[in-house]
């Protein structure tokens, strides 16, 4: 991330926090709907509102992972094993 | 099976200290109202809930209980960080240290042990989904009273978020009692447990 020739060709990263803060809110949206369609479960809208949810909540999910270290531990390889326990647990409140 | 990700259901970020504050709101981690019990008391219900929307419910509600008892712990241990003995003996937090130093340890505002009893679970889905609709007014009530004595925004952001979750949360266990209902015959709810008795179903009727 400090060498400047390595971000040349790629399209800039959002920062650590506003990653998150958007991970924050498709999550969000992802719990409440989870919740309407347990008792809506044949709302053909809401199934379609919630794949779209979850869509956006994987790519910025992944490219969370990629650039600040893994959510969950099925996501933990040889590079990043560190930042899974090195990473300021969330009780922390970094972000 | 659970997994755990990494992140809080809701941001917490609190930069100034208040234990006094800490002792009352460690009610919603383990009082009689918090969101452990909730979450106990929703994922021990499930297994005999006979309707698979209704079932599915309560695991969903159940763990994001979790994630609220995860969020109240962080605001306690945010609350109490980096704290002086001088400071804990000045402010009300000195009882609490003396057994736990800093630690989290699920008890009400007024020191009881955080106990089963409130994990209500009567094998009756009728009567368990009441229980629900009121322990989400009962939580309701609680962040209430506490965000009438919270000045510190930082403190009240997260708790007004819980808050409002209670009363989505009441609203999809009153579908939920809906859906149960919609499955009995509706001349007499109470004449058959369908969690338990036989062919009481509305369908199974002659």
């Amino acid at each position: 991330m400090n060498n400047p020739n390595m971000n040349m060709n790629r399209p800039q990263v959002p920062s650590r926090c506003l990653l998150m803060k958007s991970i924050y809110e498709i999550g969000f949206s992802l719990d409440d709907m989870i919740l309407y369609l347990d008792t809506h479960p044949k709302d053909r809208e809401a199934l379609d509102y919630y794949h779209k949810l979850h869509k956006q909540y994987h790519e910025l999910t992944k490219l969370y992972t990629m650039n600040y270290g893994p959510l969950w531990a099925k996501d933990v390889h040889n590079d990043n094993y560190f930042s899974w326990v090195n990473r300021p647990m969330p009780w922390e409140g970094d972000v | 099976m659970w997994q755990y990700e990494k992140r809080l259901q809701y941001p917490v970020n609190i930069t100034r200290c208040d234990p006094d504050m800490a002792r009352l709101i460690i009610s919603q981690f383990g009082g009689p109202d918090g969101e452990l019990s909730a979450s106990m008391r929703y994922l021990s219900q499930r297994y005999v809930m006979p309707y698979k929307e209704v079932a599915g419910l309560l695991t969903d509600i159940g763990t994001e209980e979790l994630g609220h008892m995860e969020m109240i712990c962080s605001i306690i241990y945010q609350l109490t960080k980096d704290l002086s003995p001088d400071e804990i003996k000045a402010s009300g937090f000195d009882a609490y240290y003396i057994d736990h130093t800093t630690g989290l340890w699920p008890q009400a505002a007024g020191g009881i042990p955080n106990n089963a009893c409130e994990y209500q679970s009567k094998g009756d889905p009728i009567t368990d989904l009441f229980e629900d609709m009121a322990a989400e007014q009962k939580a309701r009530s609680t962040y209430e009273n506490l965000l009438r004595l919270i000045k510190d925004q930082e403190v009240a952001d997260p708790l007004r978020f819980l808050r409002k979750r209670e009363i989505v949360h009441f609203q999809r266990f009153g579908e939920g009692l809906r859906i149960v209902q919609d499955n009995l015959n509706s001349k007499n709810f109470y004449a058959f447990n369908p969690a338990f008795d036989k062919n009481c179903d509305k369908k199974d009727a002659k």
